[in-house]
């Protein structure tokens, strides 16, 4: 197990050389003088050029990403030009806000999406069912902002009942929370469901149900843990894609999270900042789906098999 | 008996829920508070003023940082570091005279040679030296209270700039040079003679400003203020409603208008714009370079509908720049529509004369708003005069690089703001040689040497009739050689709970220390 622990987070680094090389690249490609830019179209040429240098922007793309390569793997991800502050301290500020929202819009997911994804597998083609997957369409296709800004009129303005803007405390991410999990709720939903009607139907749930063991027993003990699998995969992959997601919910709730220093920076085109956050959410989801995969092989005894076999064999 | 626990741990966590969100509310937004909390769309990421881009992070440093003069609500110049000041009759020698009483925030008395600092920092700064360096010649310090602004050249327009904090703040000498780089990174390291002092900064989040205790003017009435940002205007809009916050440094949009205006708890002070839509020409290459041509397009255009696409009807029609009545403002109203009232079978006509009839354009704009809708407005204009023209939408850098710099463009939707109010900034700025390629001349037109001293006299002209004649004359020259078609200025406006005073025309400039509670 620890081999293959070891094998999956090795596997991250060359994955991060190549990720560095793409984003450093496209970055490279946009066209726009970054000087021009950083100083604005009221100044100089000599200005401009005096900053190009300044900038390390007179020397050749290869040199600079292997400058920035070797840098990075120090911890040094370059300094913003915007703020004039290390890119890697700023992203770090932010990253805490963005991670608790996500996580607290994925545990609301994965609270209502699961149970209502297996009501609806365990009652099949009943009311359950039908207002289930109703439900699931109607929440994948309300588009999160105008979510969020009808909830901040309802709560927020018409009730007083919570904040609009901001994290100062638990309740300012509730409704920032439950704007990013609608859509969360809706895939979970109808994956837990698609998993468990499989899972149901299988040979080794009708055995169970024919040793006359309970309904609960048969649903709960036998067809959930199976059907959970994938649904452990899927959960994961739509946390990773919340923490690139945030931007439009971080906007509306003036939340000064990562998405929001990555679209801010991309419209100063602060290449540092962009660079190095894209950077770090990316090693972020990386390491995020190596905990998934972990926690897959922990739960799925195949995995755990193959690899018990391999360490015996001593391969 | 599962079921029922379930049941149970859910409750629970409901009325835990419950509880931890009831404290959160309800906010009055009526009744003083002992904080103000002011919404911006940006606070700065320094408060080295020399070396930061002077946009909405103004508004942060110029609650801190003092000028020599500053405007009332009349748009007067009043007195603010400097007591009083004399203007020689040719117009390129200012003496201040300095308050005695000015302290910086660390003690130290406000003085000439600090002043002299600034003076030699704002012309070498990356983002003002283009106003400061072709202008500033030398600063004298004759005493301790008294400085000497020598110009290179006659400009009645110089106090706009020091009286304007997007271009001028006055910054201590001695803690600049002591703390090098490390100045105004942190709260230690902020020194200014304003009215408050910045007391708590969360970088891109917040700041927290309270009185200045040392300020040698009258206490400012709101002792503490939080400035905080918000991104989007119509969530500030929201939070103004909910008493979040107090006031939002930035305009209403037009969808929360109506809500906004309708409620008796908040105020509302509108004023035209600074900011000046125009249609720019490449009038040094393509078929715009013919001025027929350009005339044609102007003869195509409703203003009326640039408006109500681009501002939602908040706005007000131009006919030349700086016809807001600014300073210098020859009030040639009218002007355009005498030459270019809409006309499509003249434009039609003028086209075909050039040889252009059916020809492609490209409409080039930025990708944001409003400007897609506005060159859509333009395409359909366009189309209706024979010219088979499309819309090229260009990501903000890259139409700041190859549109703006190079001159990449046939015709282009943009908009410029002078950040004064005088004449010689948006004229200069947009017609004289010297401003091709500059902010306001994207047309790179090139004027002849007669236009070109028309407009340096009227910089340098101190009588106000002489200089309007002069600024008369360049206008007309404008209009005849159709540089550029200016649309429209939007409507600025400063939304505030109503449970704040402050005398109408101050709101624009944006300063903690003119609001106070009722």
């Amino acid at each position: 197990m620890i081999r293959y622990v070891i094998k999956r987070i090795l596997t991250i680094i060359p994955m991060l050389v190549v990720v560095m090389f793409i984003i450093y690249g496209i970055m490279e490609l946009t066209p726009g003088e970054p000087a021009r830019l950083i100083l604005g179209t009221n100044a100089s040429q000599e200005a401009v050029d005096q900053k190009t240098i300044e900038l390390g922007y007179d020397k050749p793309f290869l040199v600079r990403y292997v400058n920035y390569v070797i840098h990075a793997f120090t911890g040094d991800f370059g300094t913003s030009w915007q703020t004039g502050r290390p890119v890697f301290q700023e992203v770090l500020i932010r990253f805490p806000t963005t991670i608790k929202l996500a996580a607290f819009a994925m545990v609301l997911a994965v609270c209502i999406g699961i149970p209502l994804g297996i009501l609806s597998a365990v009652k099949q083609y009943s009311v359950f069912d039908a207002v289930g997957t109703t439900l699931a369409m109607v929440m994948a296709s309300v588009p999160s902002f105008w979510l969020a800004m009808m909830l901040i009129i309802l709560f927020a303005v018409k009730l007083h009942l919570l904040p609009s803007f901001g994290t100062g405390s638990f309740a300012h991410y509730i409704l920032p929370a439950i704007s990013m999990s609608f859509a969360e709720i809706a895939v979970l939903l109808r994956f837990t469901r698609t998993t468990m009607v499989e899972a149901i139907r299988q040979d080794y749930v009708r055995t169970a149900r024919a040793k006359g063991q309970k309904e609960s027993t048969v649903v709960f003990g036998h067809a959930l843990p199976n059907a959970l699998l994938p649904v452990v995969t899927v959960t994961g992959t739509e946390f990773c894609g919340m923490l690139g997601g945030v931007v439009t919910i971080e906007t509306v709730f003036s939340i000064n999270g990562c998405g929001m220093l990555i679209y801010n920076s991309i419209l100063k085109k602060d290449i540092p900042m962009v660079t190095g956050s894209a950077i770090f959410l990316t090693t972020s989801v990386m390491l995020m789906m190596v905990v998934i995969d972990i926690i897959y092989a922990f739960i799925d005894p195949r995995i755990k098999a193959r690899y018990a076999g391999t360490a015996k064999g001593g391969k | 008996m599962k079921v029922k626990k379930l049941l149970a741990l859910a409750l629970s966590a409901a009325m835990a829920l419950s509880m931890t969100v009831m404290p959160a509310a309800p906010v009055s937004a009526s009744a003083p508070k002992e904080m103000m909390t002011i919404g911006t769309p940006a606070i700065t990421d320094s408060f080295n003023f020399f070396n930061t881009t002077n946009g909405y992070e103004t508004f942060s440093m110029s609650q801190v940082y003092d000028l020599l003069v500053q405007k009332n609500e009349n748009s007067e110049y009043i007195p603010a570091l400097a007591d009083s000041w004399e203007i020689d009759e040719s117009a390129q020698k200012f003496t201040f005279n300095l308050n005695p009483n000015a302290k910086w925030s660390t003690g130290d008395p406000v003085t000439s040679e600090d002043v002299a600092f600034s003076m030699e920092q704002l012309k070498a700064s990356d983002f003002v030296s283009y106003i400061y360096a072709p202008l500033l010649d030398s600063v004298e310090c004759p005493d301790e209270h008294t400085v000497i602004i020598n110009l290179t050249k006659p400009s009645v327009s110089f106090m706009e700039y020091l009286a304007n904090p997007y271009y001028s703040s006055i910054l201590s000498k001695k803690a600049y040079e002591e703390m090098g780089d490390s100045y105004g990174t942190s709260v230690d390291t902020i020194v200014g003679s304003g009215p408050y002092k910045v007391t708590e900064w969360n970088v891109g989040e917040s700041l927290t400003f309270e009185a200045n205790p040392d300020y040698y003017r009258d206490a400012p009435a709101i002792s503490k203020v939080k400035m905080v940002v918000m991104n989007d205007s119509n969530g500030a809009m929201m939070a103004l409603q909910t008493g979040e916050i107090d006031a939002y440094f930035d305009d209403v949009p037009g969808v929360s208008r109506g809500t906004i205006e309708g409620s008796d708890q908040i105020s509302i002070y509108d004023w035209t714009s600074t900011i000046l839509f125009c249609v720019f020409f490449n009038t040094q290459n393509g078929m715009f370079s013919d001025v027929n041509m350009r005339k044609a397009v102007a003869m195509s255009m409703n203003k009326d509908d640039y408006i109500i696409v681009g501002n939602e009807g908040f706005g007000t029609p131009a006919d030349y720049p700086g016809d807001r009545g600014d300073i210098g403002d020859p009030e040639l109203h009218g002007i355009y529509d005498e030459n270019y009232a809409t006309n499509l079978d003249e434009a039609k006509k003028l086209v075909e004369e050039a040889g252009h009839a059916g020809e492609e354009v490209v409409i080039k704009t930025y990708s944001t708003d409003p400007y897609p809708a506005l060159a859509t407005v333009l395409q359909n204009s366009l189309s209706q005069i024979g010219l088979n023209a499309r819309v090229e939408q260009i990501e903000r850098a890259t139409f700041i690089d190859t549109v703006l710099g190079k001159g990449d463009f046939d015709i282009q939707i943009c908009r410029w703001a002078a950040a004064t109010e005088d004449m010689d900034e948006i004229i200069y700025g947009s017609l004289h040689t010297d401003s091709i390629g500059s902010p306001g001349n994207w047309s790179f037109y090139q004027p002849t040497p007669e236009m070109d001293k028309l407009i340096t006299d009227a910089a340098g002209e101190v009588d106000p009739a002489a200089r309007k004649d002069l600024y008369k004359q360049v206008i007309e020259n404008y209009i005849n050689d159709m540089v550029y078609v200016s649309i429209y200025y939007p409507t600025s406006s400063r939304a505030y709970s109503s449970a704040l005073q402050i005398t109408d025309g101050l709101q624009k400039y944006d300063y903690f220390a003119n609001y106070s509670w009722k």
